[in-house]
């Protein structure tokens, strides 16, 4: 069975080129458009196997849902994966103390990503 | 005369001193020295003038009189140094706005005319900076709204093209697999056609041997009874000769009368049985006669039999070209194989190739947040110059500003997301890049 993965980011065209590389690469893909978002999902009961996230967004950014995502019940250790323009040591270091798994800065090659993604994805 | 280019310079020279304290514009400075200019002019024309009136009353009139009059003297007196200390100030307030006497005593009431003017069109100029740059802002909206538009229908294009791929993909699959299977239960049928065509064959083998077998020893019979006509033959005219010769002894035994009784019935005897030799040998003849037409049936279906016998070979040819057509067929399929298996390839690489497009894509999101930043600091320079603009019409304006243009381009600094901004700005402001931004593009804690 495909493992899922949720995409949140607030850029049509990241949804969508990143929605086409993870399909391709054999993933079911969800996606999402801010964190809060995102959020209501993983409440109606979404069980993604990874979460790719922006981290710059209206509404909810990518640091505050990955806060909120990991005091979750069941959501502790799943990855979460950091995909944004943001190359700031500060936000980076608050990423990784929030519990983000890895950081990517855009724009990353599909092939790269997939292989980042069987990284974190034992069995992928 | 002062140009006003020499006054430009003059106020860019302090420009440095004027930006802790406040606005240092080439109006705000030329507002000065025009000013100054006249402040110093009329005082020192009045305190010459004063000073004049007071000496000629005091040779007219007597110094006692001068003197009587001090109260009143002394409070002009206080005036005039009073004023003259204002002027001073304002003097020293010029100076220290870069105005130098000899600038501002050098300009005149049109070029102050002219100075205003200038005031007046930077003014509107600052004003109408609000449309150009809400245009430019637009354009720079439009064409990111327009890029993503694109952006989008390029993915759709490369989406579809990827779906039609891999639909050809399955398809070509599905009919390989026909195929594979097609041509396995063909050869299955043809290896259970082979094991029967091999004991048809066999037995085929078995029959014609055993039908050539009977047509020879039918043959090798035909040649018997065909021999045995001639003895028939003979033994029917040695039976005629034997009448022949039974009829003279007859005759014969009748001329010898009684002595030849005895003889003539033996004669007669021996004439009876050469007439029943003679039917004997014809009768014989009539069966072998009968026999050898059987025979020679018997030998007609045997070649006939031997003949279909030759017919079933062709039977074993259309077998064989079976069987060839089927190598042929298994060939054809092993190359099919071979072809998916290159096109299975090459849409794997299609794929690769799209999934990497897909990430060059993502530089139209980084060259939108980026021109939003853009956008978004365009906004900050027009309410900049609005703001500007608005305190040259304010008469209480001191020339100080709560913000810089230099304050504002520094703070664009901080608001920088991506290395790539910095490397920009610090390429223009000739400053060294620091390296809170320098990471890998590719971090797993």
């Amino acid at each position: 069975m495909a493992k899922t993965i949720l995409i949140v980011d607030d850029s049509a065209t990241m949804l969508m080129s990143l929605n086409s590389i993870l399909s391709m690469g054999g993933y079911q893909v969800e996606t999402a458009t801010n964190g809060k978002l995102a959020l209501d999902k993983l409440q109606a009961g979404l069980k993604p196997n990874l979460i790719v996230t922006d981290i710059n967004m209206p509404v909810m950014g990518g640091l505050e849902m990955i806060g909120k995502v990991r005091a979750m019940p069941g959501c502790k250790f799943f990855p979460i994966l950091t995909l944004t323009t943001e190359s700031d040591t500060a936000k980076r270091d608050e990423g990784r103390r929030l519990g983000a798994t890895g950081w990517l800065v855009k724009p990353i090659a599909g092939p790269d990503l997939l292989k980042v993604i069987k990284q974190v994805l034992p069995g992928a | 005369m002062a140009q006003p280019n020499e006054l430009r310079q003059a106020a860019s020279r302090d420009a440095p001193t004027q930006s802790t304290g406040g606005l240092s514009t080439e109006m705000h400075a030329r507002t000065l020295r025009s000013a100054s200019s006249w402040l110093l002019t009329s005082g020192l024309f009045f305190v010459i003038s004063t000073g004049a009136v007071w000496f000629a009353l005091s040779k007219s009139l007597g110094p006692a009189y001068v003197l009587h009059q001090m109260g009143i003297a002394g409070i002009f007196l206080v005036a005039i140094l009073t004023q003259s200390c204002f002027w001073l100030t304002t003097w020293i307030l010029a100076r220290r706005d870069s105005v130098t006497i000899q600038q501002a005593g050098q300009l005149t009431y049109l070029e102050g005319l002219r100075v205003l003017k200038m005031v007046e069109c930077v003014q509107i100029e600052i004003a109408a900076s609000r449309s150009y740059i809400d245009v430019m802002h637009g354009q720079i909206g439009g064409s990111l709204t327009e890029s993503g538009i694109e952006v989008l229908a390029l993915i759709q294009q490369l989406n579809l093209l990827n779906e039609q791929s891999g639909r050809q993909m399955g398809r070509i699959n599905q009919s390989v697999k026909s195929g594979t299977a097609l041509t396995e239960s063909t050869q299955g049928r043809v290896e259970q056609n082979q094991k029967l065509i091999a004991r048809l064959e066999a037995q085929l083998g078995d029959q014609a041997r055993e039908l050539h077998g009977n047509y020879e020893q039918i043959r090798a019979l035909a040649g018997e009874v065909s021999s045995l006509m001639p003895f028939i033959q003979v033994i029917s005219s040695i039976a005629k000769q034997t009448s022949l010769l039974a009829l003279n002894a007859e005759i014969e035994a009748a001329a010898a009368g009684a002595a030849g009784r005895g003889f003539a019935v033996v004669a007669s005897q021996v004439r009876e049985l050469s007439k029943r030799s003679t039917s004997e040998a014809g009768k014989i003849g009539d069966k072998l006669t009968a026999a050898a037409t059987k025979m020679d049936a018997d030998m007609a279906a045997a070649k006939t039999r031997l003949e279909q016998q030759s017919a079933r070979s062709d039977l074993r040819e259309l077998v064989s070209d079976m069987i060839e057509m089927q190598q042929d067929f298994n060939q054809s399929s092993r190359f099919a194989l071979e072809v998916i298996i290159d096109v299975e390839a090459g849409h794997q690489e299609g794929t690769h190739r799209l999934t990497e497009a897909m990430g060059h894509i993502q530089f139209q999101d980084v060259m939108r947040q980026r021109l939003e930043h853009v956008q978004s600091a365009l906004v900050d320079m027009r309410d900049h110059l609005q703001a500007l603009s608005g305190k040259l019409d304010d008469p209480q304006w001191n020339g100080h500003l709560d913000i810089s243009f230099n304050e504002i381009l520094a703070s664009q600094v901080g608001s920088y997301k991506m290395a790539s901004q910095n490397t920009a700005h610090h390429a223009v402001m000739g400053n060294v890049s620091e390296s809170s931004h320098e990471h890998l593009a590719i971090e797993l804690f």
